[in-house]
């Protein structure tokens, strides 16, 4: 989940941008003219300044939207199978839909459990992860202790192994808590949920913590001042005002635990403790080109929210992901 | 923030203290309730970690200097058992032998071949009535053994080639002397009519039953009759000798000196017991991935496709992402924001959603990929492509999948990167008289490579790591023939890892797993090494931000 130090790849950032302003004398013509308005273009000169670059862009979309067409109309397709699967189906039906809704069909039935598992699990795990990464964050941004620079070395040390790589430890400790405890242990929800909180804490606590620095400390002064204590700071002034950002976390850790599957894959075993991601791997290896009508309903009804909330909330969220974030 | 002193007080210590010292009674009854079943259990790693753990959370809230510790240890706690600890477990795992079969202690081991029973087959036995039961909601069938005294058995039959059932019997005692044969008291089964059982009997064999009895074995020997035959131990440990003693063969196993045999038995005639226990074997899984020819060729075969898939992967999207960055970045384009909002939607599905979807476009028969090109093929005549199962199709299937779930990411970047660039250079080339693309080529494009650099090599290691795409996209198949170990084309390291860990019908070999993983920390160490060097080399050229 972590790439590498964001504090880093903002500055690295920040330093090309002035990297430009010192040193280049240059720039490439095409880039933003200042803003006036601009004579409307004969057709020809249009399309030899613009015309050629709408049609790159309509190719790239083309290549962009295709699965994603023909999985939306394969899942209204009326007809279930891969091969029948078409960009316009012959026949338009909600079937698939309304089977996918339905507990009473077993057929379908495991599709909504996997969901919901996968949103119970990303949801908790996310909102406890940034909690208490915001509450290490608000520690090292805001108190000067003994061990603070080591505590910071040691967290980006650490943030530098994916999670999963260890999968195989995560396995052998989840069985040997299992044995004692099977309420937490191997193939629960929760014994999974508790794995990925541990998972990208240290990279969320940078994240945050870079966040934190950039409001400024004289605002907790003067709350200190009026007393106070620091619990009051952190709920009252520093949590306010970190919310956006927090909110970007928050998103981007629940996507990235919502297409987990190794760890998933790893410690669940049984149908109705599948994640989405576990479960539709399953039934594709086993059944894959029968029942495509199921697997493409279940794939717009899981991405649909996502891929909104994307569309909604697009700026937001692709500045917290060009700022080191990597989504799965 | 009241300046009202008396709830300032309430505020930052009243409240906050009982809360805190709340938790912490309601966090301690939970570790002293948890202890008491590791005691139970005799799991003492884990019950030092709790021990351990629980003192030093109690120190953290009831100690009065602890301000920034109390922030920080509830999500170090967390961030140590499940990221510290697996790092350092892998290191001891890879040192280890353990996979299917050994896993357990020595004294585990030791207690499962000495509760090992022995049935003869051909034992005498006593011999019993039989009849049998059903249940109609399940269909599930029960057998009930009786004798003239009145003993009786009832319980669950399996086949004799499955595993035994640990209580198999269900209910076992002595009926009243002279009665009728009760009804089990299970309810919900009945009786079978003789014309049932004779039914039954058309679709299994009564003689390859049998039951599991805490004694021994029920055998059922035809649709009326049954035999309970007692069991006995094989295995005796001799402690002295440090020996197994099999009673039956008359022969001594001692623990296994040679690397392949550590962690086992091995008897006089050179039998291997399987299960053994999990031994330190040193650096023996290392040796292994460097001199086994049959392990190291598909290792360096992975270990070099793994690079090349995540160099190529991170070239072509930002390729492709570069291209439409910039034919997009005009002073005269419209429908910016119409253009991002679509190239974002590859990246906002769920990866493993457009994975799967992927998978059934090229699936080489029923795909729409291989049915939109057939008329190409039948143009050429040529046999349409095995998208996913010919190796080097496979990998080029990789690499298409990728590209179209990384562009996005790379065009985003990009476009932040070129807007980054101030307006006001604008007017200097201009009257410098520079040519549009001689100005790209010697400034604007590495000034965007100086920018992009540090998230180019992040991309690099997350794809280097990509688990997802090729786990669900090809399994890492086809798979390679003639491999000591489960193997395919397209496998990364990752992925090659998982399937030594949790190949089905290989068994878990994870000490072997642990060891390659330590090779993947390596070179994600050496990934995130020059990174690092990287932007602090900038931070040299532009100083401190």
């Amino acid at each position: 989940m972590a790439a590498s130090d964001s504090n880093l790849e903002a500055r690295v950032e920040a330093a090309a941008k002035t990297g430009g302003q010192r040193g280049m004398r240059w720039a490439w013509r095409g880039a933003k003219e200042p803003k006036m308005k601009h004579p409307p273009l004969a057709p020809r000169q249009w399309l030899k300044v613009v015309g050629w670059r709408h049609l790159i862009a309509i190719i790239a979309v083309i290549f962009a939207l295709y699965p994603v067409i023909y999985i939306v109309s394969s899942s209204f397709n009326a007809q279930d199978t891969l091969s029948s699967a078409k960009v316009i189906p012959d026949e338009m039906t909600l079937d698939s839909y309304r089977e996918f809704f339905n507990p009473e069909n077993p057929r379908i039935n495991p599709f909504a459990t996997w969901l919901k598992n996968s949103w119970i699990v990303s949801v908790s795990a996310a909102t406890l992860n940034v909690a208490l990464a915001a509450m290490a964050a608000y520690a090292f941004s805001r108190f000067r202790f003994r061990g603070r620079r080591v505590g910071l070395l040691a967290l980006l040390l650490v943030q530098i192994f994916p999670q999963f790589l260890a999968f195989v430890a995560i396995l052998l400790i989840m069985i040997n808590i299992g044995n004692v405890f099977p309420a937490i242990g191997l193939n629960t929800l929760i014994g999974l949920t508790l794995v990925y909180l541990g998972g990208a804490i240290g990279f969320n606590t940078f994240l945050i913590k870079g966040f934190m620095d950039s409001v400024p400390e004289s605002l907790d002064e003067s709350a200190r001042v009026d007393g106070a204590g620091p619990g009051t700071i952190f709920l009252k002034i520093i949590l306010p005002l970190a919310r956006p950002a927090l909110a970007v976390i928050f998103i981007i850790s629940f996507i990235n635990l919502f297409g987990e599957f190794l760890l998933a894959r790893t410690l669940l075993s049984s149908t109705e403790n599948f994640t989405l991601a576990v479960g539709l791997q399953l039934f594709t290896n086993a059944d894959y080109g029968a029942s495509w009508g199921l697997l493409s309903t279940s794939a717009v009804i899981a991405a649909g929210p996502i891929v909104l909330t994307f569309l909604v909330a697009q700026r937001a969220i692709v500045s917290g992901l060009t700022g080191g974030a990597v989504k799965g | 923030m009241t300046a009202d002193p008396a709830r300032r007080t309430l505020n930052s210590w009243g409240i906050a203290f009982w809360f805190r010292l709340a938790a912490i009674a309601i966090l301690d009854a939970l570790a002293l309730y948890a202890l008491l079943f590791l005691i139970a259990e005799g799991a003492t790693l884990m019950l030092l970690s709790l021990i351990v753990g629980t003192t030093f959370i109690n120190w953290v809230y009831l100690w009065p200097r602890t301000k920034a510790l109390r922030w920080i240890t509830p999500g170090l706690v967390f961030m140590t058992i499940f990221v510290v600890v697996p790092i350092f477990y892998t290191v001891y795992v890879s040192l280890t032998n353990q996979k299917t079969g050994n896993l357990t202690t020595k004294e585990q081991t030791i207690d499962f071949w000495e509760a090992k029973t022995y049935v003869d087959p051909d034992a005498e036995g006593q011999l019993f009535e039989l009849s049998v039961y059903t249940d109609d909601a399940t269909g599930e069938f029960r057998f009930l053994l009786y004798d003239d005294d009145g003993t009786y058995y009832f319980g669950e039959p399996r086949l004799r080639t499955e595993p035994p059932v640990a209580d198999a019997i269900e209910d076992q005692g002595t009926f009243a002397a002279g009665t009728e044969i009760p009804p089990p008291e299970q309810s919900g089964f009945r009786l079978m009519s003789k014309r049932e059982v004779f039914g039954l009997a058309n679709s299994v064999n009564f003689k390859d039953l049998v039951i599991d009895a805490p004694d021994g074995e029920i055998v059922i020997l035809g649709l009326s009759q049954g035999r309970v035959v007692l069991a006995s131990q094989r295995w005796v440990y001799d402690a002295d000798q440090d020996a197994l003693i099999d009673t039956i063969g008359d022969r001594s196993c001692i623990p296994g000196d040679e690397i392949a045999t550590k962690g086992n038995f091995v008897c006089e005639d050179g039998e291997v017991l399987f299960p053994g226990w999990a031994a330190f074997i040193g650096t023996n899984n290392y040796k292994r991935v460097v001199t086994n020819p049959l392990i190291r060729g598909p290792f360096l075969q992975v270990f070099t496709w793994n690079f090349l898939f995540a160099l190529l992967t991170v070239v072509l999207t930002l390729g492709l992402g570069l291209i439409l960055a910039i034919t997009l970045h005009h002073y005269r384009m419209k429908g910016l924001k119409f253009y991002r909002s679509i190239f974002i939607i590859p990246y906002a599905i769920p990866a493993f959603l457009s994975i799967l979807v992927w998978r059934g476009l090229l699936n080489p028969a029923f795909g729409t990929i291989n049915a939109t090109l057939a008329p190409l093929y039948d143009l050429i005549g040529m046999d349409p492509i095995r998208w996913l199962s010919d190796p080097f199709w496979a990998k080029v299937s990789v690499l298409v999948v990728n590209l179209w779930l990384g562009f996005p990411y790379m065009f985003l970047l990009a476009t932040g990167a070129l807007q980054s660039i101030p307006e006001d250079i604008q007017e200097a080339a201009r009257t410098d008289g520079a040519t549009g693309m001689r100005v790209f080529r010697k400034i604007t494009f590495p000034l965007l490579m100086i920018a992009l650099a540090p998230l180019l090599i992040g991309s690099f290691a997350f794809n280097f790591n990509n688990f997802n795409l090729i786990y669900l996209l090809t399994n890492g198949g086809p798979p390679v023939l003639g491999a000591d170990v489960p193997v395919g084309h397209t496998d990364i390291l990752i992925s090659f890892t998982f399937n030594l860990a949790s190949a089905s019908g290989r068994g878990n070999n994870f000490g072997l797993a642990a060891a390659i993983t330590m090779f993947i920390f390596l070179i994600v160490l050496v990934i995130s090494a020059f990174s690092f060097r990287f932007t602090k080399r900038l931070e040299e050229i532009y100083g401190s931000l």
